[in-house]
């Protein structure tokens, strides 16, 4: 045995043992498989293509959608193209994405710190939070923020919540004032510009004098103030250059309650056909006294049934100088009187039957029948006078203004132009329909609140996790050092915790993004939600496969790359 | 120089003390603890007082059979039950039969799933005598099981093959085979389309992680692959499924399998389970790759050495151990497939939750004002709520006793 000597070098091991062909023939027969299943798949597809009519190419991209989608970034309408529809579903998920992903790191890291305090009762809420939370499926999140609570709470139409000029609703959902820019806002841009280059500069630069003095301080604050500088003096000399174009017709048109901004294209003093809409002109429409008449309804709201309950289109104190509600019917004066619920556009009719001038459950029935006072026998009227109110032109060129049933001397008057030009919601009629503003929907906020509180279940264990794994011989140290509770975790334990959290940050704002799809169950239009609309409509669906999955491929990369570019750019800094 | 006597300390110890430290240490503490009490006081009493006094819970009752089995026929019943009396058995043998360290997890989970069971019989003892039996059946066949194990200790051995055998045991009961209402022997044939609700639910779920199972194992060895074609495939696949949401993969299987197919037709809920062990496979492949990674290379070099060939050292040597470390993993992943199961509603098929959706638009709901929406929630909630949690328990538990056994 101990004599038998090692083989020699120069036989030849057989081929069918050598390692390196059997990988190279694994390798080929695995290919071949893999080719062999495509091959099938693809035959299967082609036939499948003949027999079942399915379309292929991405030519169906540029037909027309035919499909209104309620909200949108960029200009659509039903005309446009099935590639424009999907592009608004991308940005739509894009728009739930990135603000979901913010949010939910800070209630994430809220959470966190909440669960570390020493706080008993907070810890406590914390653990709770995060135990409920991350053990109930998103879709039925989703559907708790949006069927059970937003819809059936809110009220709706006119009857908004209101908080000064911000309105919300269960049909539009959050209505708020809103700049929009207008075609002088290019005077701006390029102030905006050298403002945002020299706040990076004024960063860098603080930061270099900060790390060269060994001085603690945040770059950020002197480089926000810098932007803001530029941006403000800029925006005066911007709004100094700004003009409207000579042949700019304005015109209202009280009777349908509309006001139009045109460019006149054939300069011929009138508004028609050939005309182009021009947007983001304010105007101030005024009426001298004006007035509206409804009838009584039932409604509910809230989960309530409200009797006799009425409706105006809504209008601001601020904007009128006098208001008066009363019946049509001079006789119900003395008998019903009104409760406001919202001055002077809604409110309750009720019968006073226990005077003490108070609206009080049970009065808005009629004694004698049961039953709402509603109808026509029971309409109001609201007389307003010196009416005054300040709009805006949208992107057709066009805006409402309040479509009273019978007015004196209406006129209005154009503002000067500006870079930016703010925007007011109104609600011009007494149905759901709002104009002006910007809006954030119901499903909108079902589905951000529902990632945000989801995902921040997530981030919150993985901060707490990361904050607990920094030695604690750390948070003595800087204790000995004299550093305050504060001081220690913001420039001691947060920073050395930052680069554990980061990694897994990434795959949570990676799955935020990726859940976003399941807005398809509170109805919000994103990349998934229009791309299901649009197979359905074109039976494309082997090219919508390609298109939905690349482009969740593209925006889950995209987001990872550049996270992991800032991930690279945090681990260096520590070795 | 004698020092002056300190004063005595003051009490660390009792309910007092521990107010002080743990609510009141400061203001700002006695304050936040104060308001977060009062609010939450608030918000637990209001909640109670509607979910007894204001809530109507008739229409949940009356559909509890339809979330639970959907439109299995009610005469053939005993047939889902079998598969819960199968499960609940062999759950009960792998308590009796396991050991300290995880079996000390396992049989407490076995405690709570006894107790649930438990809960549940009591309510059918009393409010559903069509399954009265059945529900005793469960929990007798549960203790027996754990009594059972105790006393053949040998079973130990069969076990895994009989939880694999269950499987398929369950499948069998709950699809039957040949026969039809005309042909009353045998086991009728209850087509996929009737089944719903919760059976569904863990079904589905179930089903998920054993079929990913084998192909996460082949994904992650091919994704450590020293052979590049292999190698790059495994990583091409795991990518792309990874990096778009499980819905697009359901939407893809519900309309693209036939086409694959060449225009066979399957049905909608082998579709929909095709998508999601498809998906489960690469997030158990990544699992897995996490537990061959954290493995000592030794080991892989002390099989060779020992003379093992490739295959066996990973039979022997590597799975064992890389699997074992990523069993909290697992049950992750498993949780996660629980809770997404309520996707597949998007495919047309009735989970738990969308025959919720669907009890919600019955007429008699919508009768009541306001809609019974939010009694679906709480019932819905709650019942994902129990297992998740319960699950996520064990896998912490499962995480701790294992490092302490790996270190």
């Amino acid at each position: 045995m101990a004599s038998r000597t090692a083989r020699p070098s120069s036989e030849v091991v057989p081929w069918y043992r050598n390692v390196k062909l059997i990988a190279v023939f694994a390798q080929i027969i695995f290919v071949v498989i893999v080719l062999i299943v495509l091959a099938i798949l693809v035959f299967n597809v082609s036939r499948g293509v003949k027999t079942l009519g399915v379309r292929t190419g991405f030519g169906f991209l540029a037909d027309r959608a035919g499909f209104p989608l309620s909200e949108s970034l960029i200009p659509y309408d039903q005309n446009a193209s099935y590639a424009r529809a999907m592009l608004v579903g991308v940005l739509n998920t894009l728009k739930v994405a990135l603000l979901g992903v913010v949010l939910a790191t800070l209630l994430g890291i809220m959470v966190a710190l909440m669960r570390l305090s020493n706080n008993w009762i907070l810890k406590q809420i914390a653990t709770v939070y995060i135990e409920t939370v991350r053990n109930i499926p998103l879709v039925i999140q989703i559907f708790f923020w949006f069927s059970v609570l937003l819809v059936p709470s809110l009220p709706s139409g006119v009857n908004a919540l209101r908080f000064g000029p911000i309105y919300f609703n269960n049909s539009s959902g959050l209505i708020f004032p809103w700049p929009f820019a207008s075609s002088n806002f290019r005077h701006w841009t390029i102030w905006l510009i050298l403002a945002l280059v020299l706040a990076i500069g004024v960063y860098w630069w603080r930061r270099r004098t900060l790390l060269r003095l060994e001085r603690p301080g945040n770059p950020f604050w002197p480089a926000a103030a810098a932007f803001l500088l530029v941006a403000a003096v800029g925006y005066f000399i911007a709004l100094a250059q700004s003009r409207f174009p000579e042949n700019l017709l304005v015109s209202l048109d009280a009777d349908r309650g509309r006001v139009n901004s045109v460019l006149d294209v054939n300069a011929n003093g009138t508004v028609d056909n050939q005309d182009t809409p021009y947007a983001t002109v304010p105007v101030i429409v005024t009426f001298e006294s004006a007035s509206f008449e409804v009838n009584p309804q039932r409604r509910t709201e809230q989960r309530k049934e409200i009797n006799s309950a009425f409706a105006f289109p809504s209008l601001r104190k601020s904007e009128f100088e006098e208001a008066r509600v009363e019946f049509v019917n001079p006789d119900l004066n003395d008998r019903l009187s009104v409760h406001y619920t919202g001055f002077p556009t809604t409110g309750i009719v009720y019968e006073d039957r226990n005077e003490n001038e108070r609206f009080d459950a049970g009065e808005d029935l009629d004694e004698s029948t049961g039953e709402g006072f509603e109808g026509n026998d029971y309409k109001l009227v609201l007389f307003i006078e010196g009416f005054k109110r300040r709009v805006l032109t949208e992107r057709d060129g066009e805006t409402r203004v309040p479509r009273f049933d019978s007015y004196e001397n209406a006129s209005f008057e154009r503002l000067g132009p500006s870079p930016l030009a703010w925007s007011f919601p109104n609600f011009p009629t007494d149905k759901t329909l709002v104009t002006g503003g910007a809006t954030l929907s119901v499903s909108y906020l079902a589905l951000l609140l529902a990632l945000t509180f989801y995902t921040a279940s997530f981030i919150a264990e993985i901060v707490r996790g990361a904050i607990l794994s920094v030695p604690k011989g750390q948070t003595e140290a800087s204790k000995a050092l004299g550093l305050s509770n504060n001081q220690t975790f913001n420039l001691v334990v947060f920073p050395q915790a930052f680069r554990i959290i980061i990694p897994p940050l990434i795959s949570q704002f990676l799955n935020l993004t990726k859940n976003s799809s399941l807005g398809i169950f509170c109805s919000y239009q994103e990349f998934f939600a229009v791309s299901s609309i649009v197979n359905n409509q074109s039976g494309a669906s082997m090219p919508i496969f390609f298109i939905l999955i690349g482009g969740y491929l593209i925006i889950s990369l995209t987001f990872s790359f550049l996270l992991n570019l800032y991930n690279a750019r945090t681990q260096l800094v520590e070795r | 120089m004698l020092q002056p006597a300190l004063p005595p300390p003051v009490r660390e110890t009792g309910t007092l003390a521990w107010m002080r430290r743990n609510l009141f240490s400061n203001l700002w503490n006695a304050l936040i603890s104060v308001v977060a009490l009062v609010v939450i006081a608030w918000g637990v009493l209001s909640l109670l007082n509607w979910m007894v006094f204001a809530a109507n819970w008739d229409r949940v009752w009356a559909n509890l059979r339809l979330m639970s089995i959907f439109r299995y026929p009610i005469e053939l019943v005993w047939r889902p039950m079998a598969s819960v009396m199968i499960v609940i058995f062999l759950f009960g043998m792998s308590a009796g039969l396991s050991k300290d360290g995880t079996g000390r997890i396992v049989r407490s989970a076995y405690n709570w799933m006894m107790g649930f069971v438990g809960f549940i019989t009591l309510v059918a003892l009393f409010a559903f005598p069509s399954v009265r039996f059945l529900w005793i059946a469960v929990v007798v066949l549960g203790v027996a099981g754990f009594w059972l194990a105790r006393a053949v200790p040998v079973l130990a051995k069969a076990l895994p093959w009989l939880w694999i055998a269950s499987w398929f045991v369950s499948l069998f009961f709950l699809l039957g085979v040949g026969g039809n209402g005309n042909n009353p022997t045998g086991l009728e044939f209850v087509p996929p389309n009737l089944w719903g609700g919760i059976i569904l639910t863990f079904f589905f779920s179930v089903t998920g992680i054993v079929l990913c199972f084998p192909l996460g194992i082949a994904l992650a060895l091919g994704r450590q692959s020293k052979l590049p074609a292999i190698k790059y495939f495994c990583i091409f696949y795991i990518e792309i499924i990874r990096g778009a949401p499980l819905i697009t993969w359901l939407f893809t299987a519900s309309l693209l399998l036939p086409l694959f197919l060449g225009g066979i037709r399957p049905e909608a809920i082998i579709r929909a389970q095709v998508a999601i062990v498809l998906f489960a496979a690469a997030y158990m492949a990544e699992n897995v790759r996490g537990g061959l990674q954290a493995l000592p290379k030794g080991q892989r070099e002390a099989a060779h050495a020992l003379g093992l060939t490739p295959w066996d050292s990973m039979r022997l040597i590597i799975l064992p151990q890389a699997l074992r470390s990523v069993i909290p993993a697992i049950v992750g992943l498993f949780i996660g497939l629980f809770k997404d199961t309520s996707l597949i509603t998007i495919v047309g098929l009735f989970d738990l939750f969308a025959v919720a959706l669907k009890v919600a638009t019955q007429p008699e709901s919508k009768l009541i004002a306001g809609g019974i929406v939010r009694e679906l929630f709480i019932f819905m909630a709650i019942f994902y709520w129990f297992f998740c949690f319960r699950m996520s328990v064990a896998s912490r538990q499962l995480e701790q006793e294992l490092g302490l056994g790996t270190r």
